[in-house]
């Protein structure tokens, strides 16, 4: 008997699973996805897309109008995600604690040790300004007239070799470089020197709560098959564990089970320029607004984009409108607006046993998403953009809530020692436990939340 | 260059085939720099996407594509010219109309756009700089 299984390997299962291996306990990671390497990533957007994500590339809510990214791969997230690193601020956790009656850790002081722990233990750095590509140039220019503040994003990335032409775009695929800081290649790997048992292509189908065992059961590789440990930590994301503890009957004696689901909704524009932007080339997501007002009105605005195919499913219309718009790809500035939306969500099983995502704007979210759509229109205006596009499809990239954390079992999922409600063999530290949407890349405080969790399962 | 009656899949039929080609046209209808969706013969890889998805959403897209196949091709483009614009529809209809959309246009433009002419005359090139790391 294994003393804790790890339910998925992403940033947040990843961490757990070498701070209780490097503590001595006898641990088993596990992940639905494969194992790549390097030197084996899929090297065609088609093959990322099928092969490195669940639903074959894309899942969507069942309105249509939101569509959700989320690695199945061992490493997770952190395989496909641009490992943004931002700590949270008291807007964030103020709103946290208050949502979760009063959690004590929720505030900057009491987070600062773990993520600074986080921090010195992997390789992490800024794009220098030379690296800029036009697109980010575009981006801060227009920033800078319309006297809106922006920073530099803190990526935990090695040496990418940009002065030798590295294109940041291929790495959503997986980092052919092993330079992004994924828990493939920093905390699995540490972990799995230390004695880690990892099984990949591990699909949890169910699990049985005992009172001194919890009883893991899945398809490995094509067959039926479970393990056993004395605890299971659950880091399969919001949609993972919300849907794993719905299928072993876990929502009659969790009301909050699946609800609370947030996303960072992401509408994308692009604009037209008469030259070439290369969007796509070289450090493509070097910047990032950090500005007050737009922070205060729930909004923040990106500078990314995407490969050819993504672009092509964002872009709107068809047949030759379509055509001509792809043909100008590499002419095209992008900025997207990300909102802090509210946390009303739901998450359920459907008849047939498959997760349905109930996400829609509230009319707070859809103020936000004018006010910054407007915002952009204005930005690309100020340094004469030709033709501005608004994309139609939105994006989830940070997948959120489903077993919020909180004091009380009726409004919450995990208690603040990251156990589940009246389920003391379970615990939860991923983005799942979210109570609402910070507004900020959940990534580094998945990490350090993690890393907490751990400490606190270390000592029972 | 495979076309729909040169293609062969392990899930889908040729008349289903036949199916994805016709919306495919619709979506990328080619001119002088680009070639049709058809005539691109990218039809070819649709396994590499058909491989991983659900079972239940396969067989939605089987059936979805049987019915294209039989639809006139001046009907299928009134119909996705509805679809297409489906952005706010309320309730159900609008719902299966941006799923349905989404997933099409996911599966032709995936195929269209991951390899080939099209990127070309784009001018997309991407790489990643690995001279200096051990094989």
């Amino acid at each position: 008997m294994f003393d804790f299984i790890v339910v998925g390997s992403g940033v947040s299962g990843g961490r757990i699973a070498f701070e209780l291996t490097k503590r001595g306990a006898k641990c088993l990671l596990l992940e639905a996805g494969r194992a790549y390497t390097a030197h084996t990533f899929p090297k065609t957007e088609l093959d990322t897309s099928s092969q490195l994500f669940w639903g074959g590339g894309l899942e969507l809510s069942n309105s249509g109008k939101l569509g959700f990214l989320r690695g199945k791969v061992l490493g997770g997230g952190s395989i496909v995600n641009q490992a943004l690193l931002n700590k949270f601020d008291d807007l964030a956790w103020d709103d946290w604690k208050s949502r979760s009656g009063g959690v004590e850790y929720f505030n900057s002081d009491s987070m600062r040790p773990y993520y600074e722990t986080i921090e010195k233990s992997i390789k992490a750095s800024v794009i220098p300004v030379p690296h800029y590509n036009k697109n980010a140039l575009i981006f801060t220019k227009a920033l800078n007239k319309m006297g809106l503040g922006w920073e530099p994003v803190y990526r935990a990335q090695g040496d990418c070799k940009l002065d030798q032409g590295t294109d940041c775009i291929v790495c959503l695929g997986g980092c052919p470089r092993n330079s992004k800081q994924s828990s493939l290649i920093t905390t699995i790997k540490w972990a799995r020197e230390l004695g880690l048992e990892v099984r990949s292509e591990f699909q949890v189908m169910r699990l049985d709560y005992g009172t001194d065992h919890v009883t893991v059961h899945g398809v490995h590789q094509g067959e039926a098959t479970q393990a056993v440990a004395k605890k299971v930590v659950l880091a399969g994301g919001a949609f993972g564990n919300a849907e794993l503890l719905f299928r072993s009957g876990f929502a009659a004696k969790l009301p909050a089970l699946g609800k609370a689901f947030s996303c960072h909704p992401q509408f994308m524009t692009f604009a037209f320029f008469n030259e070439p932007v290369n969007a796509h080339k070289g450090a493509f997501q070097s910047v990032e607004s950090a500005d007050k007002t737009l922070r205060a009105k729930g909004i923040k605005l990106e500078n990314v984009y995407a490969g050819p195919v993504g672009i092509s499913i964002l872009m709107p219309g068809f047949g030759k409108l379509h055509q001509e718009r792809m043909k100008r790809y590499c002419y095209y500035g992008s900025m997207e607006v990300a909102i802090r939306d509210e946390p009303v969500g739901e998450l359920k099983l459907s008849s047939k046993n498959r997760l349905v995502i109930q996400k829609n704007l509230t009319s707070y979210d859809k103020q936000k998403l004018k006010f910054g759509q407007d915002k952009v229109n204005a930005l690309f205006s100020s340094v004469g953009a030709q033709e501005v596009i608004r994309c139609h499809q939105a994006f989830g990239l940070h997948l959120m809530g489903g077993c919020a954390l909180g004091t009380n079992a009726k409004t919450s999922v995990v208690s603040p020692d990251f156990t589940v409600h009246g389920f003391p063999n379970l615990a939860i530290a991923d983005s799942s436990v979210f109570p609402s949407a910070p507004g900020i890349n959940p990534s580094f405080t998945i990490m350090a939340l993690s890393l907490k969790a751990s400490e606190e399962l270390s000592k029972r | 260059m495979n076309t729909s009656n040169e293609s062969s899949s392990r899930h889908l039929s040729p008349r289903q085939l036949k199916g994805l080609c016709k919306i495919g046209d619709i979506l990328v209808c080619g001119d002088e720099h680009l070639v049709s969706f058809s005539k691109s013969g990218q039809v070819s890889h649709i396994d590499r996407i058909l491989d991983y998805i659900s079972p239940q959403d396969l067989n939605d897209f089987k059936l979805l594509m049987w019915v294209f196949s039989w639809l006139p091709q001046s009907l299928l483009l009134v119909l996705w010219t509805v679809i297409d614009s489906s952005n706010q529809w309320p309730r159900w209809f609008g719902s299966t109309a941006r799923l349905l959309r989404i997933g099409v246009k996911g599966m032709v433009l995936s195929l269209y756009y991951f390899e080939g002419k099209s990127l070309e005359v784009m001018g997309y090139q991407v790489s990643v700089y690995t001279a200096d790391l051990k094989e």
